[in-house]
This record gives C-alpha cells, sequence and structure tokens, in this order.
C-alpha cells in the first residue's frame, strides 16, 4: 500500500486513538447482531408466508384442475410456483394443466426442466410421452413410455408402472401397430397382479391386438377367480374363442354375455357364433347327411348374397358359381362328394370375396369366417 | 538500576503487546463491511419482494388496473421523495461509488444509502424496469464509507474503502463472489494490487455467505444443463455477439439521448418523470409484456427453459430495452445489470431460436444461447469484458460453455466499442459533469516503456578493472565526456575529468575503479520498465544504461532525463496524446 502523508494515520494500539475506536467497533459489531437478529426474524415470516400462498394457489390450482378449468389452474400453480419454486409436484401439475389448456409447447418445456434435473422421473416421462401422442408422434411416446415403465416413482412404484404400461399398449392400438402392442403385453403379464380385474383388462388388450389364445387364457383366469364375471369379460372371452375357431364355445360364452346384459356386439357376435355352428360343414361329429344339409343351405344363402352384392359374372366366383349352379340339388350333393367339396368351395368363395359388402347376415359372416378359417387348414 | 531495570520492564512490555496496525484493521472490516453489506442487501431484497406482494399481489399475472396503476403511483411517489429528499440517489449507483472514490475521498454519505434502499426498492418492486444490483453496490460502498468514517481512518484507507463494501453489495446481490470482485476492480478501482484484492475478496465471500444464509443457495434464475458446444456451431455465437453488440448500441444511445433531454425539462416536470415512465411501462406490461416490468428474473429463468417462442424473446428484448430507457432516464433510482442480464437473454434465445430455425443442424439449446447472451450484453453495454465471461462461468457453473462465450463476448465488445467509444458509465458522468477516469481508456491507454526513450549506446564501456590509460584510449574514438564501467557490484560513469586528473596524478596504470567517485553505483534499467520507473532512477544518475534481461553486461542503450522529455515532445507531435 502507498504511504499515507496524514499525520494522524496512527497504528491502532495509539493510546489516545484505541479507546473511541474500540467502543465505535464494538457499537458497530452489536449493531450488526441486533440487524442479523432482526432480519432473521424477517426473513422467517416472508417464509412462511410465500409457504402459505404457495400451499393455497396450489390446491386452488388443483380445484380448477378438477373443475376442468385448466387455464385458471395453470395460473394458480405458476403462482404456487413462484412462492416455493423448484417444487417438483407443483411443477407437474403445472405441465399437466398447460398440456390440458392445449399450450403443449411449454407444458414439453416445462417437462424438460423436470428431466434435466431428474432424467429417470416416472411422472415427467409420463406426461411427455402423452404430449407426444397428442402431436401424433408415437416413436417419442413410446421412448418416453419405456421411460417412465424403467423410471423412478416416488409412490406406488409397481402399480404406476403397470398403468403406464397399459396405457402405452392403448396407444399402440389406437395406431394400429398391433406386434407392438402384443409385444408389450407378453411383458406386461410377467408384472400383472393377480386379481381377476387386471387379468381381465389384459385379456381384453391382447383381444385388441389380435393374440386370441392369451386373451381366452387371460379372461378364463379372470373369471375362475371371480363368481359373477360381468358380461364384458364373458363377451370378449367369447370373442376370442370365436376367433381361436371354437364356435361352440363360443356360442355358450356370449350367449351368458347377452344374459349379463353386454353391450349389442354381444348379441351380433352371438348370431354369428350359431350361424357358424350351424353351418359348419367340417365341424367335428357332423355326419354326411348333414354336412349336405348344412352345404346346400350355405348354397342358398351365399345366392341371396350373390344377388345383394351383384357379383359379376365373368368374375372367378361368379364363374364357379355359374358352372356350379346347373348341377346343384340336395340329392346331386348328397350323391356326388366331390360336387360337395366343390359346392363348399365356391359358398366360401363368393362369401370372402363379398365381405367387403354392406350388410351381411350374420349366416354370411359366419360363412366368411368359416372360409378364412379352412382356407388356412387347405380345405 | 532502578531506571535500567524499568527500561528493561518498558521494553519487554512493548515487544509482547500486540501490533495491530491499520492494515490489519482494514482487512478485519473487510469482512465485517462484507458482513454488513450482505445484512443490507437480504433486507434491501425482502424490502422489494415485500412490496411487489403488497402492490400486485401473488399472481403471476396481476390484474390489467394493478399494472396501470402501481407502477404510475410508485413512480409518483418516488419521483417527489427522491427530488425532496435524496437527490444523490439518482441513477444506478456505480459512478455514484466511483465519485466517492476519486472525488470525495471515500465520502458517502448515510442518508444516501437509506435513500438508496428506500427508493431503489419501492420502485423495482413497484413493477420500473430496473435491477437491484447496482443499488446494492451503492449501498454496500455507502455502508462501508459510514463505518470508515467512524473509525477514523487515514485518507488513503477511506478512499479504498468505498469500493471495498460495493464489492460487498454487489456479491450479495448477484450471488456471484468473483464476478462483484472482478468488476469493482475492472470498473471501479482500475487497478489490482495485493491490498485491494484481499480486502475485495474477504468481504465478497463475507457478504455471500451472509446473503446465502437467509435466502439459500439457489440462483436467482436456474441455468439449464449446457451441452457440448460444437466448434462449428461457434459461428452461431458469433453472430449473436454481432447482433448483441448493435442491441447495446441502440440501448445506450437511447439512454444517453433522452436522460440529458430529460433532466433539462422543468423542475416540476421531474416530479412527473418517473410516475410517466411507470405508465408506459404499465402499459407495456398490460398490453401482453409484464415480463419486462421488475427485475425480471423469473422471465429469465423462463427463457432460459424455452418457455417462449423466440419470436416472443425478440419482442421482450426489444419491450425490455424501451422500459429500461425509460425508468432509467426518467431519474427512478435502480440499476441496470437486471436490465443487461435481461435483453441479452432474450436475445440470445431469440438469436438462437432463429438461426435453429434457419438450420436446423445447430443443436444448441435455447437455454445455451440466452445463457451466453448475458454475457454478450454485459461485455458490450457495460463493457466489462473480463467480468461477463467469469459471470457467465460462475453462474452456469459450467466451462464446457467458455468457447461461445469468448468468441461472442469478444465481438460484441469490440463492435459496440468502436461503434460508441465512451462507454455507457463514462457518459453518465459526464452528462452529470464529473470527469471521472475511465477504466476503459486506461486499460486501452498505451504504456511507455525505457525502450521508447533510449538513445543509442555512444559512450564507451568498460570494466571498472580496466586501466585509466585504456579509458582514456577509449575516449580518444568518442564525443563522450565519460565512461561506463561495470563491476561486480554495478554500473559507474566516470567522467574524462577525473580520468585525465588521475593521469596527471601518475595514476594511469590503476584501474579505473580505484579512481570511480566516491558517489556510489548507479541503476541501471530494462529496455520493457515502465517509464515511471525510469524517471525514479533518473533522480540518482543523470544518464542511465539500459541492459538486456538475459546479459547483464550487454548495454542495449542509454537513457537520460532529457531523452524522455524528447519522447513525450515527439508523441505529442505525433498523434496529439497526453500521458
Amino acid at each position: 500500500m502507498e504511504n499515507d502523508p496524514q499525520p494522524d494515520a496512527t497504528p491502532f494500539q495509539t493510546g489516545t486513538a484505541t479507546a473511541p475506536r474500540g467502543y465505535t467497533l464494538a457499537a458497530m459489531l452489536a449493531i450488526a447482531v441486533v440487524l442479523f437478529v432482526a432480519l432473521h426474524f424477517l426473513n422467517q415470516a416472508f417464509a412462511s408466508r410465500h409457504r402459505r400462498i404457495a400451499h393455497e394457489e396450489y390446491a386452488a390450482g388443483v380445484r380448477a384442475l378438477e373443475a376442468g378449468q385448466a387455464a385458471d389452474a395453470a395460473e394458480r400453480f405458476l403462482t404456487a410456483l413462484r412462492f416455493s419454486p423448484g417444487n417438483r409436484e407443483y411443477e407437474l401439475n403445472l405441465a399437466q394443466a398447460l398440456a390440458t389448456a392445449g399450450r403443449l409447447r411449454q407444458a414439453e418445456s416445462y417437462l424438460h426442466t423436470l428431466l434435466e434435473e431428474e432424467p429417470g422421473d416416472g411422472m415427467a416421462n409420463l406426461q411427455l410421452a402423452r404430449l407426444a401422442l397428442r402431436e401424433h408422434d408415437l416413436a417419442r411416446a413410446t421412448r418416453h413410455f419405456h421411460a417412465a415403465m424403467y423410471g423412478a416413482w416416488p409412490q406406488e412404484g409397481q402399480k404406476r408402472r403397470l398403468e403406464t404400461r397399459i396405457e402405452l399398449v392403448r396407444a399402440l392400438l389406437q395406431e394400429q401397430q398391433l406386434t407392438a402392442a402384443r409385444s408389450e403385453l407378453i411383458g406386461l403379464t410377467g408384472d400383472l397382479p393377480d386379481e381377476p380385474g387386471r387379468l381381465a383388462e389384459a385379456g381384453a388388450l391382447f383381444l385388441a391386438a389380435g393374440d386370441n389364445r392369451n386373451a381366452f387364457a387371460m379372461l378364463r383366469r379372470a373369471m375362475e377367480k371371480q363368481e359373477a364375471p360381468p358380461g364384458d369379460w364373458l363377451r370378449d372371452a367369447g370373442l376370442a374363442i370365436f376367433r381361436m375357431g371354437n364356435y361352440p364355445s363360443a356360442v355358450e360364452y356370449l350367449r351368458r354375455a347377452v344374459e349379463r346384459g353386454a353391450d349389442g356386439s354381444s348379441a351380433e357376435a352371438l348370431a354369428i357364433a350359431r350361424a357358424a355352428v350351424a353351418l359348419d360343414p367340417y365341424a367335428r361329429g357332423v355326419r354326411h347327411s348333414d354336412h349336405v344339409l348344412r352345404a346346400y343351405r350355405a348354397w342358398g344363402i351365399a345366392a341371396r348374397r350373390m344377388e345383394q352384392c351383384s357379383v359379376a359374372p365373368d368374375s372367378e366366383p361368379g364363374k364357379q358359381w355359374t358352372e356350379l349352379r346347373p348341377r346343384v340339388s340336395r340329392a346331386a350333393l348328397a350323391r356326388d362328394p366331390e360336387l360337395l367339396d366343390a359346392v363348399t368351395e365356391a359358398v366360401f368363395r363368393l362369401e370372402q370375396a363379398t365381405e367387403s359388402c354392406p350388410s351381411p347376415t350374420p349366416e354370411d359372416s359366419a360363412l366368411a369366417l368359416l372360409a378364412q378359417r379352412y382356407a388356412g387348414q387347405g380345405r | 538500576m532502578s531506571e535500567t531495570r524499568a527500561a528493561a520492564t518498558g521494553e519487554r512490555r512493548s515487544r509482547y503487546r500486540p501490533a495491530f496496525t491499520e492494515e490489519h484493521l482494514f482487512l478485519f472490516l473487510a469482512i465485517f463491511i462484507g458482513i454488513v453489506g450482505g445484512l443490507a442487501v437480504v433486507a434491501f431484497r425482502l424490502a422489494i419482494e415485500g412490496t411487489s406482494l403488497l402492490l400486485f399481489g401473488p399472481a403471476v399475472h396481476p390484474s390489467t388496473m394493478r399494472l396501470l396503476l402501481v407502477p404510475t403511483a410508485v413512480g409518483l411517489v418516488v419521483g417527489a421523495v427522491v427530488l425532496l429528499f435524496f437527490p444523490r440517489v439518482r441513477g444506478s449507483g456505480v459512478n455514484q461509488t466511483k465519485s466517492a472514490l476519486y472525488i470525495y475521498d471515500g465520502f458517502i454519505p448515510f442518508r444516501t444509502a437509506l435513500g438508496k434502499f428506500l427508493t431503489a426498492s419501492a420502485a423495482i418492486g413497484g413493477g420500473h424496469s430496473l435491477g437491484p444490483e447496482d443499488p446494492s453496490l451503492q449501498i454496500g460502498a455507502a455502508i462501508a464509507s459510514v463505518v470508515g468514517r467512524k473509525l477514523r481512518l487515514s485518507r488513503e484507507k477511506l478512499r479504498l474503502i468505498a469500493p471495498i463494501g460495493a464489492t460487498a453489495g454487489l456479491a450479495a446481490a448477484f450471488n456471484a463472489p468473483i464476478s462483484a470482485v472482478l468488476f469493482v476492480i475492472e470498473e471501479v478501482v482500475g487497478r489490482w494490487s495485493a491490498g485491494i484484492f484481499g480486502a475485495t475478496v474477504l468481504a465478497s465471500v463475507s457478504a455471500v455467505v451472509v446473503a446465502r444464509w437467509f435466502l439459500g443457495s439457489e440462483p436467482l434464475f436456474r441455468i439449464p444443463p449446457v451441452e457440448f458446444i460444437r466448434p462449428n456451431e461457434l459461428l452461431a455465437y458469433a453472430v449473436l455477439g454481432i447482433v448483441g453488440a448493435f442491441a447495446s448500441v441502440v440501448f445506450a444511445r437511447g439512454i444517453s439521448l433522452l436522460r440529458p433531454r430529460l433532466k433539462a425539462l422543468p423542475r416540476w416536470t421531474q416530479f412527473l418523470q418517473p410516475a410517466i415512465a411507470g405508465l408506459l411501462i404499465g402499459i407495456i406490461g398490460a398490453a401482453g409484456a409484464p415480463q419486462v416490468m421488475g427485475a425480471g428474473y423469473e422471465a429469465i429463468d423462463q427463457a432460459m427453459h424455452g418457455q417462449f417462442t423466440w419470436q416472443f424473446l425478440a419482442v421482450l428484448a426489444a419491450l425490455k430495452i424501451l422500459a429500461t430507457v425509460l425508468s432509467f432516464t426518467s431519474g427512478t433510482p435502480g440499476g441496470m445489470f437486471a436490465p443487461t442480464l435481461f435483453i441479452g437473454a432474450m436475445l440470445g434465445g431469440a438469436v438462437g431460436g432463429a438461426e435453429q430455425a434457419l438450420f436446423s443442424h445447430l443443436t444448441g439449446s435455447v437455454g445455451t444461447y440466452a445463457l451466453v447472451g448475458m454475457g454478450v450484453l454485459f461485455a458490450a453495454f457495460l463493457r466489462a469484458p473480463m467480468t461477463s465471461v467469469f459471470m457467465v462461468l460462475e453462474v452456469s457453473g459450467n466451462y464446457s460453455i467458455i468457447l461461445p462465450v469468448l468468441v461472442a463476448n469478444t465481438l460484441a465488445y469490440l463492435i459496440s466499442r468502436s461503434l460508441d467509444p465512451v462507454p455507457i458509465f463514462d457518459l453518465l458522468s459526464r452528462q452529470d459533469g464529473l470527469e471521472l477516469p475511465s477504466m476503459e481508456e486506461q486499460r486501452e491507454a498505451a504504456i511507455w516503456r525505457v525502450e521508447d526513450a533510449m538513445r543509442p549506446l555512444d559512450v564507451p564501456v568498460l570494466a571498472e578493472s580496466e586501466s585509466v590509460e585504456s579509458a582514456l584510449r577509449a575516449l580518444e574514438h568518442s564525443a563522450a565526456g565519460m565512461v561506463l564501467t561495470y563491476g561486480p557490484e554495478g554500473w559507474t560513469t566516470v567522467s574524462i575529468a577525473a580520468l585525465e586528473h588521475a593521469r596527471r596524478a601518475e595514476r594511469g596504470q590503476e584501474t579505473v575503479a580505484a579512481i570511480a567517485p566516491a558517489t556510489g553505483k548507479i541503476p541501471a534499467l530494462y529496455p520493457d520498465q515502465p517509464i515511471g520507473v525510469a524517471l525514479k532512477t533518473l533522480a540518482a544518475a543523470p544518464v542511465v544504461p539500459v541492459i538486456h534481461r538475459a546479459d547483464s553486461h550487454q548495454v542495449v542503450g542509454m537513457v537520460s532525463l532529457q531523452d524522455v522529455l524528447d519522447m513525450y515532445r515527439r508523441l505529442q507531435n505525433v498523434n496529439g496524446d497526453r500521458h
């Protein structure tokens, strides 16, 4: 330091300057202590008030969100965050409110901020997945769903992970990604609790994904644990087994489903199943005379369908039909096994060709299903 | 015997008495001032928050009526209080602290601190577009000044204690101890020394400890993680630096043009100017940009986390410039640090967003651009390039950002300096009629060295072990009137008269050292030494050798007082500079 030219710049130990300086310093220290204590209490009062405001605003936001007032809820949550910055619960709710209010970009920003701090946060990833779905970005949504499934959940982790996977499956089904959905469902069975409701839910999802075998297995397990299973379970089980080609069992499930008041599709499915049972020419235990009867009845049904759908005579089914028609009679079918097979094949072909034609009868639908089933078997 | 004994006892007593000098007191005071400064800043921030809560309520988006009425009413009250009771609290506080250091021997009245505290907290809490950091700097300086005066420190120490208090105030307000130290040394004090640096660091650390004790260690705004910056993206940040430079020029020009015009208006209008500014700011807020009101830290946080579109960020940057110009030029007490950071963050986010919209391969996040943008405006507008770099590093805690910060800040600083040579603080002080030293001008001023004044060696150089006859022979071919001799203990000049006298006295075979004058050795200089060192040395000898640093026997030139004067005359003739 430079030399001080002033003569009164004495060292601290000088006698005449020591006493006043010491007292002054002591007084200043005392003032600082008083200020410290006063500020401490003031700060505590502020902090307490901030916490109260944050809590009140958050509660108001939750009520608004439940009442469907997402925009108002977002404002409340924003205010709560202002007085309780960094509160993850507030931020998550804010993101949800923003998303509900249609402010997707802002919601996404808040969620990404949360993920920056905790990349494995389950709820944040789930919210981002839902936002991605709204933007029709299935790939991104799937990534976030997976991150949520394997992420951290503060409470009920297993349950939340299960629900997340179910939500992913529903999203995949909605986007017609059946293979991916089935893959997720296989993974889901490992975490599935042995509760009837959950089993039935899984069964329904398997059914929607086209995995009839697993669907039926899940539903049957569910119904074994439930004394009076709901009509929907019975309907789904019936549909599953119906698609597996076991029409008699399907009739039984669907009949019970209709009795339990399942929705209208059960009745329709039941009619088709009954028709399939009545018309299946290759069902086990069907005698030759019944086969002839069924084939002849099917011929009549197909003929009506052909008329209804105006099948062109020069189409393959049309040509086959034109060739066979003069020869078909009950007696001829009973005498000629080859004719019987040809008629059955022609019926199946025609019903498959007219599948897209509107207003099929349950019999038409049944014949189309039988055609599909037996086509795979080379009949 | 008794006298001897008494003397001995006295000596023992004085030997063991602790020598607590003013130097020690000064360092202790630095800590004390840091603590008290920190307390004052905490109280200041609580006052701002309390005022905002009281006047605007807790809602993030207050009603239109409040947005319009509150800043207007606060402006009216603040305008009257400032003019009637605290006229010295106008402005940000940085120049007022410099004035204390360079003009008023470190004197800042406590009344100023009180007035700044009350009026700035009301103004900022009431929505005026100003920041709390500069007032905190002045409050800290004022507290330090009071402490120093009460303890009757020497004038030199009193002059230095105000910047130490300023450091404490700024550090506590900013929660950035390193940046505070650098800013005060770079912009207020203007020089480094161990004493100043040590005291400011102690004060800064103490203040930040106190501030964090009360307010927590959370930053004023959260910084998003900074991703790795690819080298090919540095060009994008360079563009930000260029844009930031122009924005800072617009900002500075706005203040420099409007401020003197408003000050020149009749005095009665100055009661209303803060109110009118408040009303205009309220209109901006009510029109859809309430983010520009107050310090704006929440908006900076939101901008960092991509809450706004880049278009809206650009709008906010422009509106904040307008709002801050209105607030500041109307005489409302408050600072420019926070608005500078706000404008920088918004501008950075806008430029980053626009660049990403045009060039999708750019991967830097909006938050990273916003962070760099803050440093850009800090460098370009406040003209604190070193502080701006450290500030960004300190608040982000991430060294990955160093390259874009260096590129953008440097570009911004150089461009703004070329467009507007006078920094904003110097501009404001000159508008107030004060000729404070410009730290930037001091930094940029040329430093003259010995090599600029020295002339070629024109005297013989001999070892002092050489004989008198040898010396005289060497002088036969020289017009010089002396020889320079060197020996183990240094250099000596021996005049030709002394040599001839020795020859006449038949001492021609003796060594030059034997007949050298008794006046002693003369010091030598090095070519790179400042000219001030040469002047001190030339007081002891009429001419001094300039020697090589690697070989002390190699003389590269010589310098005299006349040579130094000739150097200044030459420079004055060349560029008219005064040094």
